[in-house]
């Protein structure tokens, strides 16, 4: 199954979107959140984020969901030392690219099948004018 | 051409939220029938394919009635499955 890597700049965030993603999937997909500097502060370790790609990497692949470029870019970083990890870093937000994508690991989809559902997330409207003015 | 449908009415305090619409979706991946969705509480709501988006996209609140259909070869199968499950989350957190 493929596996989820939660990057966020806070290990609070981090972990958070872990536990809700988990509880909605009923616990079914991988998941390992990374997050903050080492001394707990905000920030990315990029030691961190390697440990946990180690931690959740297999044949099936990893999908890497990041809330802010600087995630995204310490992820690449640690990954031109890994070459042979199949790792998708996403584009998503990272709630719904979260969600998006564990539900869709969940059923079994592939690697590419679950980094296409998070992107979904992009779409997703959460106040929808017709809602609000329906009597 | 053959169809099953059933109106069921969201009866979750949250509605069908983040976890119920995950576990509908998951049980709809169980089927090979081509299965919609419709809120026909909301005026506006148009019948959509079942995907994850357009389950969080009807805006089913709790009191609110959904209409499920299937088409194919296990649609009654699907209908009652889903109605179901439906009743059991109405009863979780």
């Amino acid at each position: 199954m493929v596996g989820l890597l939660i990057v966020a700049h806070s290990e609070r965030l981090a972990s958070g979107v872990k536990e809700f993603t988990e509880q909605v999937t009923r616990g079914q997909v991988p998941i390992v959140a990374v997050g903050g500097a080492v001394d707990g502060s905000l920030g990315i370790s990029t030691d961190a984020i390697r440990q946990g790609l180690r931690q959740i990497a297999s044949s099936d692949g990893v999908l890497v969901l990041v809330d802010f470029v600087s995630a995204a870019l310490s992820v690449e970083a640690v990954l031109e030392d890994e070459p042979q990890m199949r790792v998708v870093i996403s584009n998503a937000p990272l709630v719904e690219g979260a969600y998006f994508a564990a539900v869709e690991a969940s059923v079994g989809a592939t690697l590419e099948e679950t980094a296409a559902a998070a992107l979904r997330g992009r779409d997703l409207v959460k106040v929808q004018e017709r809602w609000t003015s329906h009597p | 051409m053959c169809m099953e449908e059933r109106l069921v009415r969201i009866r979750h305090p949250l509605g069908l939220h983040a976890r119920p619409a995950a576990d509908f979706y998951r049980k709809t991946r169980e089927f090979r029938s081509r299965i919609t969705v419709r809120n026909v509480t909301r005026r506006s709501s148009a019948e959509l394919p079942v995907s994850l988006l357009n389950l969080l996209q009807l805006g089913a609140a709790q009191g609110h009635q959904i209409l499920i259909r299937a088409e194919g070869e296990d649609e009654r199968e699907a209908v009652a499955a889903l109605a179901a499950l439906l009743d059991q989350l109405a009863t979780e957190e």
